[in-house]
């Protein structure tokens, strides 16, 4: 059986002072329907822009190097013979970007904003339309519908609001779910219900997941797998539990290492020295060796993806190899 | 210990826009920050943590309530007493891309400080060299501007500059919340480091309870505008007292909160 998303060999680069740098080199992800695959790095990593271009939506200047392969649902919506998707963006794959990034016309109203969509992708109009509003509402949790509808955004609360940027984003009725920091402005308290939403929806509508995110802790709770970027490429990739068990690339062990771990108060914290190079200054070989503690020569070569057992996670470092002997 | 902040009853109420009924953002806070000590102040937001924190530093008039730096009440200070207070006490804020001017070299914005708090012309960047060096950054970013830093060197700017007075209490707003872990995991160091060889007192505002639990001596935990629950952070986060903390530590998520 195919993948409900697969991504092959995606690069993406931007003009700089020299000419282009790669913001994305390489990267393969591939996702299930009903699972969520957590895509977590720093800023800067390449995350958001690998979920652009899923949806056609890299900014002017962007370039997708020509062997990049993006297929959703079987059908190659990007690279050598894609088709043209018109029916892409808000039909096959939903976006849901963070609350408070502009997402919602802050002079409509919410039913209005639904309206548009189910009638642009569903084929439905007048009461239909108006009826399907109210059940994507109820869908998202979201208590007396009706009245939701006829507010304005401001007139509801940032929990509110997030739920009806998911509704937006079912309004299609999609397959691919692209959900990019949906839950970094919010309270803990809403953050959680906001996130059991979203597996909830996975689940129930058999929806291939994409969760965007920086937070290690949304990544424990909610998702399936998690694929780690870092300058640009996918460094390790594999089961949510496992892999913060037991990371494989010293980059992740890194990040877990360097948050508070509850014990020692107000000692100093694993920290990496240094910082993630800016593109253009990503020379050849593994792009984390400036700020690896167990560089080798080898690791001016870019490393190839190494197997972690049998739970299907993988590495991008020769350590690994090493280590398998 | 002697107390350098003390803040009794303090209230804060915003007037209502066009109409509306006013906002009390604070009512009714007391606490209390021990020399050398960090108080963590943790709450969701809209709970008045950083209306507290800008009522401390005589940023926003209390309705009610008094506020005492050193012994010295902060509503009967006059001019020269204020800005004497504010060599004294300092901000770091979170964003530190909307606190420095984008049109300033960061040589400059550390030059204006040390120039309106009195630090003779000739020995300025001497002092802006030092300063730098604290927080570690190189001597090279003072010709730079806050667009061409990365997050964690412009908090850095920020810290530098809310040193550049030599403050006794630095009120920490958010500082490493607009951080990714690794730069975060530097920030913080670097606020501990800084705490230990200068002996400063902070008031450390976060909505992250695994940071707050990490910076600081003591945890005061806000709600609506009241101080609900207050003590050590092993005690308040590992063993909550009142419903809306273990509301609190309940939603932190796995990695957020390790204890």
């Amino acid at each position: 059986m195919s993948s409900l998303l697969r991504v092959a060999d995606l690069t993406v680069s931007f003009p700089d002072r020299h000419g282009r740098a790669p913001v994305v080199q390489g990267v393969q992800l591939s996702l299930e329907a009903g699972e969520i695959l957590a895509l977590v790095g720093e800023s800067g990593s390449g995350k958001t822009v690998t979920a652009l271009s899923l949806v056609r939506l890299l900014p002017p200047g962007a370039t997708v190097a020509p062997e990049s392969v993006v297929e959703i649902g079987g059908i190659r919506v990007l690279g050598p013979g894609a088709t043209p998707a018109r029916h892409l963006r808000g039909g096959t794959v939903g976006v849901v970007f963070q609350e408070g990034s502009g997402a919602l016309n802050p002079v409509r109203r919410i039913g209005e904003q639904l309206r548009e969509v189910v009638v642009r992708h569903r084929g439905v109009a007048g009461a239909e339309a108006g009826r399907e509003v109210v059940r994507l509402l109820e869908e998202v949790g979201l208590p007396e519908p009706s009245r939701v509808a006829s507010s304005f955004p401001h007139q509801l609360s940032g929990g509110m609001r997030q739920r009806v940027l998911i509704a937006l984003a079912l309004a299609g009725d999609p397959r691919l779910l692209v959900a990019d920091e949906p839950t970094s402005a919010l309270d803990a308290r809403v953050q959680l219900r906001i996130l059991a939403l979203i597996r909830e929806l996975t689940r129930t509508r058999g929806l291939g997941t994409l969760l965007i995110t920086h937070d290690l802790g949304v990544v424990a709770h909610t998702s399936d797998r998690v694929a780690v970027m870092y300058a640009g490429r996918v460094l390790e990739e594999g089961r949510a539990d496992q892999l913060l068990r037991s990371p494989g690339h010293p980059y992740t062990r890194g990040l877990l290492a360097a948050l508070p771990s509850g014990r020692q108060r107000k000692a100093p914290l694993a920290s990496m020295p240094g910082r993630m190079p800016p593109p253009g200054l990503r020379g050849a070989g593994c792009v984390f060796r400036d700020r690896c503690s167990q560089e080798r020569p080898r690791c001016r070569e870019e490393p190839d993806w190494v197997s972690l057992g049998e739970t299907g996670g993988r590495v991008r470092c020769w350590l690994a190899l090493e280590a398998e002997g | 210990m002697s107390n350098l902040l003390e803040v009794r009853d303090l209230a804060v109420t915003f007037p209502g826009h066009r109409g509306s009924e006013p906002c009390a953002a604070v009512r009714g806070v007391s606490l209390a920050i021990a020399r050398g000590e960090t108080l963590g102040l943790v709450g969701e937001s809209g709970a008045g943590k950083t209306t507290i924190g800008r009522a401390v530093l005589g940023l926003v008039r209390p309705s009610a309530g008094s506020i005492q730096f050193d012994g010295i009440d902060l509503g009967s200070m006059d001019q020269v007493g204020l800005q004497r207070f504010r060599r004294r006490a300092q901000i770091v804020f979170q964003d530190s891309m909307e606190s420095l001017n984008p049109r300033m070299r960061i040589g400059d914005v550390l030059r204006e400080v040390l120039m309106v708090h009195g630090t003779p012309r000739g020995s300025r960047p001497e002092e802006v060299r030092a300063l730098l060096e604290r927080v570690g950054l190189p001597p090279g970013i003072v010709e730079l501007r806050p667009h061409e830093l990365s997050a964690g060197q412009r908090q850095r700017v920020g810290i530098a500059r809310a040193l550049a007075v030599s403050p006794e209490l630095v009120v920490l707003d958010e500082p490493v919340s607009a951080l990714d872990v690794s730069v975060r995991a530097q920030v913080m160091n670097l606020l501990l480091t800084l705490q230990s060889e200068l002996a400063l007192t902070y008031l450390f505002i976060s909505h992250d309870l695994a940071v707050v639990h990490h910076m600081s001596d003591r945890i005061t935990v806000v709600h609506e505008g009241k101080v609900v629950e207050e003590g050590p952070p092993d005690v308040v986060l590992q063993q909550p007292a009142h419903p809306y903390t273990r509301a609190l530590t309940d939603s932190a998520l796995p990695w957020t909160v390790r204890m």
